[in-house]
């Protein structure tokens, strides 16, 4: 009888289950159930959001591609696939754009999925809740205008052709298809009113989406549309609450000294990505220089007249530049991080470029020419004569968008918009074992692939035409 | 109640005196073994009675006999003597060892007779271990059981190797072993703070009828180690060990240009210091010819203490050490330092209860080369080959040349001023108690903690070359971090035996167990030093947004825990036939709550057919044994935590900390299952002159994660699913052959080999991936090479020409011509062999092992014989380079690009001469006049010999499928004393 209880005894203690070893509660994880509960942690996923946006990708694919650099000899290969449009649906550049752009769609989506029932404890919180679902929204709407005009197969607004996909939910196992770029239009647009009607006007933070920086979007989107009455009257918004800043106020604007003009940019601290390093790299090496193209147009008459305009030694680093190697001037960060500099998204300048060539769009040349003139008078110098035609009105438009926007993002896509053609000199390249010399204005490689990553997963996605 | 039984057996002693002591006569002697030492415990039976004594502790012995019987003298570990009393009052017998007929094997969860295994196991004995002078005990391993792939990467002092058991059961899970020391799991690859020398014993459990004990984690094979512990009865012995070194590299297989030689490819490319220069300026720099190597490497001391000492009384075993191992690695700074102490304990409460501790702490000290293994130039191992022979170290001042370009100066100097090393202190301490419950029925519970704490450090002066280039700041950083690794192991176990009419014995235990791990860590680094404080977090500067000089922290915390049910079950028949079964149930932290269970089993039969009467007569069988099994056995190593949820990570923005969604979980995922299934026969023939073993194996794993790819608009890639599959199938093969057994020699031929072949049968959505330069193809084995065909030089103009994915001839490169037509870094072919003996008072042995059908990526050439790369040092073949029409060359010329080809694939088998040991014994007669040693044995050791080898980088052995500019491994001469007192 005895040795029943010791053996129960011992029988007890072989099964005294423990489940702590294995029902455990994370620590250092956040799981998704419990990541976003209060506007606090709304706040702290605005923040990751804009963590996520990129910015940096489409200047390097713009620069690159165009007729804006040119190779030294400390390139060992970095993005001399792009810059030789060695390009095909599995290259890497593309693929990280169309990756990086869904992921912020796909982060914006996820709180914007939530963020109706996290309740507001005080009015205060009601604004901050407003506020950040009109950010998800902007930032929404800006990844996919992005997407669209670089997958997009038109930019005409009443496009039928391929968009990109409009993802206004979570996607984890959907396939989705295409949608036509007139419904990204659409799509892009009632998100930006819809931001609008949430933010408070008073938001100043230019390192966030605000009422001007949607403004902002909105005018650059309707260029791009044709909508050319809504680009002007959202520029001119932007025009009078962030005014132009002056030439001698300009070269501050890319050391992150001044504010002025500076409408949006993403802020870059130390441990983030230097976006001069895909000019230079932090040990000199010069990866790519200003092309002579674009070094001529610097040195022309139309930017040198008054001989002070600051955007030659902006361009430039006339610290290190030779006529070898031009090198780039408008990223070189801080003593201690070389390169690392806040990416301005929008700026007031070209809020001016985008008004006047839509005025010049709808033939008010004077208007348009205002705004030229406009312009020069905070570059340094005292005027342009009126526009005569539409055509002179656009070219002059282009040549300044060039400068102005140099190294911004900008070149590949005005390149596209205005039909232009890549076309490299000997001494850009051209003639060099690359051989990359002449990308004509109807080569399919001005529409990026669709990355060959997404059309293994996706069924229902469609390449674009040429490759 | 250990009173009371003492009692009786006194009264029953006593009562068999008396009934004896009429008719017999007292005879006595003494037990000894081979050596003449005494064995104290020997027992002395009467044949065919319950009479028996035992001997004492000088190995004496007296029993009341009567002329005519029998006396059976036995020894646990010995062969059993068999004397008949005649006329004479003494018998003095002499035992010898023997392994063979009694060796006990561990396996999983207890131990069991050699001849009653069902599984496949393969031990490997405390003596082949013994003083080998590596810090890591897996490198030990290496060729020393078959299917047990040992491949080190790197000579560093300490550093772990690669285990592989039947080849890679995961893609993209762990493949490796786990470690389980005196019944608890530790750290795997985590040795460096453990002394070898304290392992009594080593089991390598293969198949599932060894490994499903161990349920979710036995599908990559176990190892199980047993320390050692002393005897009962056993007179303290003490042992003194020590060992004394050299360090030293073997040469390359490739040369690097001298001076002339690469200032003239220099002006031929029209890069680096001789571009553009005249005949006289080239022969005038040429006069400098800078041996980097010389530099850069060294001869390092290796040394060993150890005093171990063990014995027992009748109630009680112990084994304590202590030990000091100190090695230096071939290159400058690379050292290791270690302390260990153990403590083995075990106690008999009564007759039917026990307890124990077994305790090891060790404490190590390690310093590392700088980027080791990396395509770095701070790294010695390519900067002693890169660095420009027309530099020189210092200049006339004595000062360190450095700056930019300075490749030998500046990563000599890292070496010297700046520091990389970590401190590690392991503790694995275990402790049991057993008890008999009821008649038949025992109980154990056994508790088990092992501990590592590792503090990492590394820094760089400001004023140094590489310290000036740390950014932010320019001027040096200081990190450091700290790892703090727990595992608990905690086991009851209720076990019920008994035997009936003799013949059927059943065992049946019954198991649970609780498993968690507590992982901790922390880390930062610092920049802006000052210079009078470097390597120090003192001298780290505040960091300001002005400075920038931000210091950089960080730190994770994972816990993880198992717990399982789980039963085992052993019968036998006669020892001629039996059946193993087991069963387990794990519940895993990793798995969400649907498929948190999982359940493991194996059945298992052995048929001991040289126990059967028909085999009586065939006289040269002395054993043969038959044995399947089949089973299954998990591996969830290769799931990450939470995997199975959506978890968000923190992201950063302006400064800012935010959060945003970092993965998207998989509620379905579930174990990776290995179906294992072994049939085997081992063989012990012609009074066991020929033993070993065959086997033959087939093991699927299914369930293997592979990921399922996602449309990007997700915002992720891809998410792990279980639906991959992959066989490793194969034999092993194990033999011994003594040769010459004679008093004055002796001599064993020793050798065993694995053949696996690896295939991946199922991928799921994909057929094929790609995985850096390797491809993961469905019908190809893992780890196959995936690069475009090299088709050599043109001899018109230089250019390079390649293979088409037709294997047709192109001077085009591209990506998507890339085949899989060159191998696998997976050797189909790995195994060792050797000898081993004595030749009157000297012992010896040897060993060698090998690869085969194994290729990997040589990284090395591809920097070294590239005409990109002329700023720095560059191999000999590269004088070859195309020049002019006509040359039939491989080296094309340098007005085409240099591509990654299946040039730089190269076969990497090999044959390594792995170890030499010569031996002196001194015989006993000597040692009588001393009377303070019991015996004495000086020795000398020499590792890695020699390496036979086609490959061109330093070391065909590696541990992953490229070769960089690996640390190689070192051959190492020792000198060695074992005193026993």
């Amino acid at each position: 009888m005895k040795n029943i209880f010791k053996f129960l005894f011992f029988v007890g203690l072989l099964f005294t289950s423990c489940e702590d070893a294995y029902n455990v509660e994370p620590d250092d994880e956040i799981l998704e159930s419990n990541a976003i509960t209060s506007v606090a942690d709304l706040e702290k996923a605005a923040i990751g959001l804009y963590g996520t946006v990129s910015g940096s990708n489409l200047i390097s694919y713009s620069s690159r591609f165009t007729d804006d650099l040119r190779l030294p000899a400390d390139n060992r290969g970095q993005g001399v696939q792009v810059h030789t449009w060695d390009i095909n649906s599995g290259s890497n550049s593309p693929t990280g754009i169309w990756f990086n752009l869904y992921n912020v769609i796909n982060r914006a989506n996820r709180i914007l999925n939530v963020i109706d029932g996290i309740p507001a404890l005080t009015a205060d919180e009601e604004l901050q809740k407003d506020r950040i679902k009109g950010e998800c929204l902007g930032l929404r709407a800006l990844s996919h205008f992005d997407l669209l005009r670089s997958f997009g197969v038109s930019y005409d607004g009443d496009s039928s052709e391929l968009g990109v996909p409009n993802i206004d939910y979570v996607v984890v196992l959907q396939q989705p298809s295409r949608n036509t770029v007139a419904e990204n239009y659409d799509f892009i647009n009632a998100d930006i009113n819809a931001a609008l009607g949430l933010l408070d006007p008073n938001y100043a933070d230019n390192t966030r989406l605000t009422v001007n920086a949607l403004n902002a979007l909105q005018a650059r989107v309707a260029l791009y549309q044709g909508d050319y009455a809504t680009a002007i009257a959202a520029a001119s918004q932007v025009i009078s609450n962030v005014p132009l800043a002056t030439a001698t106020e300009y070269p501050d604007i890319w050391t992150d000294a001044s504010e002025n003009e500076v409408v949006f940019k993403l802020k870059r601290t130390t441990g983030d990505g230097a976006v001069g390093t895909l000019f230079q790299d932090t040990n000199g090496d010069v990866f790519f220089s200003m092309s002579n193209d674009l070094l001529s147009r610097l040195l022309s008459a139309n930017f040198q007249s008054a001989g002070a305009d600051p955007r030659f030694a902006v361009c430039l680093d006339l610290a290190t530049a030779t006529f070898d190697v031009p090198t780039i001037g408008k990223y070189l960060g801080t003593a201690a991080n070389f390169g690392l500099n806040d990416i301005k998204v929008f700026r007031t300048s070209e809020m001016v470029c985008v008004r006047s060539e839509a005025y010049a769009r709808i033939g008010e040349l004077a208007l348009s020419s205002a705004d030229m003139n406009l312009l020069g008078v905070n570059r340094g110098y005292a005027g342009t004569a009126a526009f005569a035609t539409t055509a002179e009105a656009l070219a002059i438009i282009e040549d300044v968008r060039r400068i102005e926007l140099a190294f911004e993002g900008h070149r590949y896509y005005d390149m596209r918009r205005y039909g232009k053609s890549v076309d490299r000199t000997a001494t850009d390249d051209c003639g060099a074992a690359s051989g990359a010399c002449q990308l004509p204005a109807t080569d399919h490689r001005w529409v990026m692939p669709i990355p060959q990553d997404e059309i293994f997963a996706n069924d229902n996605i469609t390449q674009n035409p040429g490759y | 109640m250990k009173t009371k039984f003492s009692v009786m057996l006194t009264l029953f002693i006593a009562l068999v005196v008396q009934i004896s002591f009429a008719q017999n006569k007292n005879v006595s002697g003494t037990v000894s073994d081979e050596s003449g030492l005494p064995l104290a415990g020997a027992t002395v039976i009467i044949d065919g009675t319950t009479t028996g004594v035992s001997t004492d502790f000088d190995g004496k012995y007296s029993i009341l006999a009567s002329e005519g019987d029998t006396l059976v003298f036995s020894y646990v570990g010995y062969a059993t003597v068999s004397e008949v009393v005649s006329g004479s009052n003494i018998i003095n017998v002499t035992m010898s060892q023997d392994n063979t007929l009694d060796e006990v094997v561990l396996v999983a969860y207890g131990s069991v007779d050699k001849q009653k295994v069902a599984g496949a196991v393969s031990v490997v004995t405390s003596e082949t271990i013994e003083n080998v002078p590596l810090a890591s005990f897996d490198q030990i391993l290496q060729g020393q059981a078959p299917g047990v792939q040992v491949f080190s990467g790197s000579g560093q002092p300490g550093a772990a190797a690669r285990v592989r058991i039947r080849g890679n059961g995961s893609i993209n899970g762990s493949s490796a072993p786990i470690y389980i020391v005196d019944g608890i799991q530790i750290t795997a690859g985590d040795f460096a703070a453990l002394n070898a020398n304290d392992f009594a014993s080593v089991s390598v459990l293969k198949d599932a009828s060894a490994t499903a004990p161990f349920g979710s984690r036995g599908a990559n094979g176990v190892i199980l180690i047993t320390t050692k512990k002393g005897n009962y009865n056993q007179k303290t012995s003490v042992t003194y060990q020590t060992q004394y070194g050299i360090t030293q590299i073997g040469d390359a297989p490739f040369d690097m240009m001298n001076s002339q030689e690469i200032l003239e490819f220099q002006r031929i490319v029209g890069s680096g210091a001789g571009a553009g220069l005249t005949d006289a300026e080239i022969s005038d720099l040429a006069q400098t010819n800078t041996n980097w190597k010389d530099v850069f490497f060294r001869t390092g001391i290796t040394q060993n203490h150890e005093i171990a000492i063990s014995g027992g009384d009748e109630d009680s075993r112990y084994f304590t050490s202590m030990s000091y191992f100190e090695q230096d690695g071939v290159a400058e700074r690379s050292n290791l330092q270690r302390f260990t102490l153990r403590g083995n304990f075990e106690n008999k409460l009564s007759e039917k209860s026990k307890f124990g501790v077994n305790t090891s702490l060790g404490f190590s000290k390690s310093n590392f080369i700088s980027s080791e293994n990396g395509i770095a130039l701070q790294n010695p191992f390519a900067a002693a080959y890169l660095a420009q022979p027309y530099q020189t170290l210092r200049d006339e001042d004595g000062f360190l040349i450095t700056g930019p370009g300075f490749v030998g100066g500046n990563s000599y100097e890292e070496l010297l001023v700046n520091g990389n090393n970590n401190q590690q202190v392991k503790i694995i301490a275990q402790g049991f108690f057993e008890t008999g419950v009821m008649k038949n029925i025992t109980f154990r519970t056994d508790l088990g903690i092992d501990y590592s704490q590792d503090n990492f450090i590394d820094f760089s002066d400001p004023d140094t070359y590489y310290g000036g280039i740390v950014t932010p700041g320019n001027e040096g950083d200081y990190g450091e971090s700290n790892n703090y690794n727990s595992r608990i192991t905690a086991t009851n176990k209720l076990q019920w035996s008994n035997v009936y009419d003799d013949v059927h014995s059943i065992d049946v235990s019954l198991f649970t167990e609780y498993y968690k791990q507590n992982f901790r860590s922390s880390s930062m680094r610092g920049y802006g030093i000052n210079p009078l404080l470097v390597g120090y977090p003192a001298g780290i500067t505040d960091g300001t947004p002005e400075n920038e000089l931000i210091p950089v922290v960080g730190g994770s915390k994972v816990v993880r825990g198992l717990f399982s049910a789980f039963a085992i079950a052993n019968y036998d028949y006669d020892s001629k036939l039996g059946f193993s079964a087991s069963i387990r149930r794990d519940a895993s932290s990793k798995f969400s709550d649907d498929n948190q269970w999982g359940t493991f089993y194996s059945l298992a039969g052995r048929w001991n057919i040289s126990k059967e009467d028909f085999m009586k007569d065939v006289s040269y069988v002395d054993n043969l044994k038959l044995r399947a099994s089949y089973g299954t056995a998990g591996n969830q190593a290769a799931v990450a935590d939470y995997a199975a949820e959506t978890q968000y990570g923190q992201l950063s923005y302006g400064g800012v900390t935010g959060i945003g969604v970092a993965a998207i979980g998989n509620p379905e995922l579930k174990w990776e299952t290995a179906q294992m299934f072994n049939v085997g026969v081992d063989f012990d023939l012609f009074d066991y002159k020929v033993s070993g073993s065959v086997e033959y194996y087939n093991n699927k794993t299914v369930d293997l994660f592979v990921d399922y790819t996602l449309s990007l608009t997700s915002g992720f890639s891809s998410i792990q699913n279980n639906a991959g599959s992959m066989r490793n199938a194969g034999i092993d093969v194990d033999l011994n052959v003594n040769v010459v057994d004679t008093e004055n020699f002796s001599l064993d031929v020793y050798g065993n080999f694995n053949h696996n072949k690896n295939e991946i049968l199922d991928l799921g959505q994909v057929s094929e991936f790609e995985s850096g330069t390797s491809i993961i193809r469905e019908g190809l084995p893992l780890g196959s090479h995936y690069v475009v065909g090299w088709a050599g030089v043109n001899p018109a103009n230089g250019e390079p020409l390649y293979l088409d994915g037709d294997g047709n001839v192109t001077n085009s490169f591209s990506d998507n011509n890339s085949t899989a037509n060159w191998g696998s870094f997976n050797p189909e072919w790995t195994g060792g062999f050797g000898l081993r003996g004595t030749l009157g008072a000297f012992d010896f042995s040897t060993l060698f092992t090998f690869a085969d059908e194994y290729y990997r990526f040589n990284n090395q050439s591809f920097f070294q014989e590239n005409h990109n790369f002329a700023q720095f040092n560059l191999s000999t073949i590269m004088n070859t380079m195309w020049q002019q029409p006509g040359d039939v060359t491989e080296i094309q010329s340098y007005l085409y690009p240099r591509q990654f080809t299946s040039k730089d694939i190269e076969d990497a088998s090999f044959t390594k001469w792995r170890n030499l040991t010569v031996g002196y014994t001194l015989p006993k007669k000597y040692m009588k006049g001393f009377g303070l040693f019991e015996s004495l044995r000086i020795y000398g050791m020499v590792q890695n010999l020699k390496t036979w080898t086609n490959f061109t980088g330093f070391d065909p052995e590696d541990n992953n499928n490229i070769a960089g500019y690996e640390y190689p491994m070192p051959t190492i001469y020792t000198f060695g004393l074992n005193i026993k007192f």
